[in-house]
C-alpha cells in the first residue's frame, strides 16, 4: 500500500470510492483521485489519515453527485436521490473515476439511468455483467426500466 | 469488530446458541392448536404452527422432517414439547431432536383429545422453561456462531449499501474462521457463473450446478409467467429491472471467500466457510431452512422494506435505502443510507454492522424479536397424496 499523502484534504480529492468486491485491492480497501490526477489505493487510515469526507466536503468539489455506477464499462448507473432533467455528477465505484452526466427526464432514487446511447434488442451492462437486453432504442440520459429492458435469461418474463 | 467478550448458550452437543428458547413443535397442521394453547399457558415458551405435515411423501416429507427435527435442535432452543397428532411421526421428530442431547417431551394426541394434550403439554412446559431458565450464558469465540444471509425486497440501494455492507461481515466471519450460508438458488440468475467460479473444487461446483438447473428447470417445465414474482412488484418500484440485475445485488452480499460446500435444503454445514444452500428466495421460506441448519444469527439487507423475522433465529435487518430507513424505522436496526451519500464509508458501515451482531450474539433484541416477527415456513417441494 502507498503511504499516505501529505496533501490527502478534501479540497485536492476529487473523487473517492469503496469497494467491496475488489479482489484486487481487498475489501474495505479506498481510491481515492487527486486535483493532480494522482490515484492512490489502500486502507483509509492509509490513505486519507482516517478521515472520513463528508458530504459537504464532497459536495463543495463540484456538481451534486447524483449517480453511482458499479463497475467501468456500465451502460447504466443509478440514481441515489430523485434526479430532475439536469446535469450531475456520476461516480465510479471501481475506479472512483468522476464525470458530468446529462439527465433527459425525471428519474426517482433508485432508478437506472442510461449512460451511453443504447441500440435495440442490445445488451445492458450493469456490475460488469448483462443484466438485460433493451426493447428499443434507448438515448444517454433516459430513465432505464422495465419499459425499455428486459431480461435476457428469463423471456417469457413480459 | 471484536467485543471483548462474547457470551452464548453452549449445549450439550458442542454447538453454540445465542437465544434460549423452550418451543412447542407441531408435527402436523392438526396439532397446531393444542401447540398455541400450551404456549399459551406457559408463556416463555413459544408454539411454531405450520401448515403441513399431513400425506406428505418422499423427498417432501424427508424435507418437513429435517426441518422439524432441524429447528429442534438448532442450539438458540433448550428445549422442545412436541405434539403430533399420531404417536409415530410424533416419536420420529421427538427422537431425532433428542439425539442433539436436549431435553424433549414428544405428546400425540389420538386416544387423548386436544385438553388432556394440552394439560399434559403444559406440565413439560412449565418445567423445561424452569430448567432452561437455569442455563447460564458462557464465554464463546466469535466463530462458534453460525451465520446465515438472505436479502429480501431488494432495489437498487441494496446493491450499492446494503448488501456490501454484509458481505464486508461475511469475508470478516469467514477469514476469523467462522461460517455462513447463503443460498436463493434462482436469485444467481445472470451471475451463476460467478458462484460456480468460487466454489471451492469441481465437486462442489458440479453439486451447485445440479442445485441450479434443478431448481429453474422446475420452473421452466412449469410454464409459468413470473412476471411480478421475479423481480418482485416491490423490486421493480424501487429500480430493479430483471432477475440478473437482482442476481446480481444478491451475489453483492456474500463476500468474497470460496464457497466450501453446497448443501441440501436444511442440511447442516459440515465445513467451515461460505456454504451455499438450495434454497427458495422467499424469505420466511429460506430463513426457516437455514435455522434449520443451525444458523442462529441472520443478516438481513433489504431495500423497500422486508419486515422478516424468524421464531429462533434473531434477524438482524440492515438498509441503504433512505426512504425505507426513515418510513420504516422501527423494522431497520442498521441504516447505512449514508453510504450512498458519502457520509461513511462500507468499511465503517461494516463495522456498525459487527458492533451490531456483537451485541445480538451478547442478546440485545432485534427490530423483529422486539415488534413480534416470528415467521416459520415450511418449503414444501410437490402436493401431498
Amino acid at each position: 500500500m502507498d503511504a499516505q499523502r501529505a496533501d490527502a484534504t478534501p479540497r485536492n480529492i476529487v473523487a473517492l470510492a469503496q469497494h467491496a468486491l475488489d479482489t484486487r485491492n481487498g475489501v474495505g480497501t479506498v481510491t481515492l483521485t487527486f486535483r493532480d490526477g494522482g490515484v492512490k489505493v489502500g486502507k483509509r487510515s492509509e490513505v486519507y489519515g482516517g478521515r472520513i469526507p463528508v458530504r459537504d466536503e464532497m459536495e463543495g468539489l463540484g456538481q451534486r453527485l447524483g449517480v453511482l455506477v458499479h463497475n467501468e464499462g456500465d451502460s447504466v448507473g443509478v440514481a441515489i436521490r430523485d434526479l430532475e432533467p439536469e446535469d450531475v455528477e456520476a461516480s465510479w465505484l471501481d475506479t472512483g473515476r468522476r464525470q458530468s452526466v446529462r439527465v433527459s427526464r425525471s428519474i426517482p432514487l433508485g432508478h437506472k439511468v442510461a449512460l451511453v446511447d443504447l441500440a435495440e434488442d442490445v445488451d445492458v451492462i450493469e456490475y460488469g455483467v448483462r443484466i438485460a437486453m433493451t426493447r428499443h432504442a434507448i438515448e444517454s440520459g433516459d430513465w432505464v426500466h422495465t419499459h425499455n429492458i428486459r431480461s435476457a435469461r428469463w423471456p417469457q418474463i413480459a | 469488530m471484536a467485543a471483548d467478550r462474547l457470551s452464548g448458550y453452549r449445549r450439550p452437543d458442542g454447538r453454540v446458541g445465542i437465544r434460549n428458547h423452550v418451543v412447542v413443535l407441531p408435527v402436523d397442521d392438526l396439532s397446531n392448536a393444542a401447540a398455541e394453547s400450551i404456549a399459551r399457558i406457559v408463556p416463555g415458551t413459544q408454539a411454531l404452527p405450520h401448515a403441513y405435515g399431513r400425506l406428505q411423501f418422499g423427498a417432501d416429507l424427508d424435507l418437513t422432517f429435517s426441518t422439524l427435527i432441524g429447528t429442534g435442535t438448532n442450539p438458540n432452543v433448550a428445549a422442545v414439547v412436541v405434539i403430533g397428532i399420531e404417536p409415530i411421526w410424533t416419536e420420529r421428530v421427538a427422537s431425532g431432536i433428542a439425539q442433539s442431547g436436549k431435553p424433549v417431551v414428544g405428546l400425540s394426541i389420538e386416544r387423548n383429545g386436544d385438553l388432556r394434550t394440552v394439560a399434559d403439554g403444559a406440565r413439560c412446559a412449565a418445567r423445561l422453561l424452569q430448567d432452561a431458565s437455569m442455563i447460564e450464558r458462557e464465554t464463546i469465540r466469535r466463530e462458534e456462531v453460525l451465520v446465515s444471509i438472505k436479502c429480501g425486497e431488494s432495489d437498487t440501494t441494496s446493491g450499492l449499501g446494503s448488501c456490501p455492507t454484509t458481505s464486508q461481515y461475511v469475508d470478516h466471519h469467514v477469514l476469523t474462521g467462522g461460517t455462513v450460508i447463503f443460498g436463493e438458488t434462482t436469485e444467481l440468475t445472470g451471475g451463476e457463473h460467478l458462484i460456480a467460479a468460487r466454489c471451492a473444487d469441481d465437486e462442489v461446483r458440479k453439486r451447485f450446478k445440479e442445485f441450479y438447473a434443478n431448481y429453474i428447470g422446475m420452473i421452466e417445465r412449469s410454464g409459468a409467467d413470473l412476471f411480478g414474482s421475479q423481480p418482485t412488484e416491490g423490486n421493480i418500484r424501487g429500480g430493479l429491472s430483471t432477475i440478473e440485475e437482482k442476481a446480481m445485488g444478491n451475489i453483492a452480499k456474500t463476500g468474497t471467500v470460496p464457497i466450501v460446500d453446497a448443501l441440501d435444503p436444511a442440511a447442516r454445514p459440515t465445513k467451515r466457510g461460505l456454504n451455499f444452500m438450495d434454497t427458495s428466495c422467499a424469505a420466511a421460506e429460506c430463513i426457516t431452512l437455514m435455522a434449520a441448519a443451525g444458523a442462529v444469527l441472520h443478516l438481513f439487507p433489504t431495500g423497500q422494506g422486508n419486515i422478516i423475522g424468524n421464531p429462533i433465529e434473531p434477524v438482524i435487518k440492515l438498509t441503504a435505502n433512505p426512504i425505507t430507513a426513515t418510513t420504516m424505522a422501527e423494522h431497520i436496526d442498521l441504516d447505512v443510507s449514508g453510504i450512498l451519500a458519502g457520509e461513511f464509508t462500507l468499511a465503517e458501515a461494516g463495522g456498525r454492522l459487527g458492533e451490531i451482531v456483537d451485541q445480538t450474539i451478547c442478546g440485545r433484541l432485534t427490530a423483529a424479536e422486539v415488534l413480534g416477527h416470528r415467521e416459520f415456513v415450511l418449503t414444501k417441494l410437490f402436493p401431498s397424496a
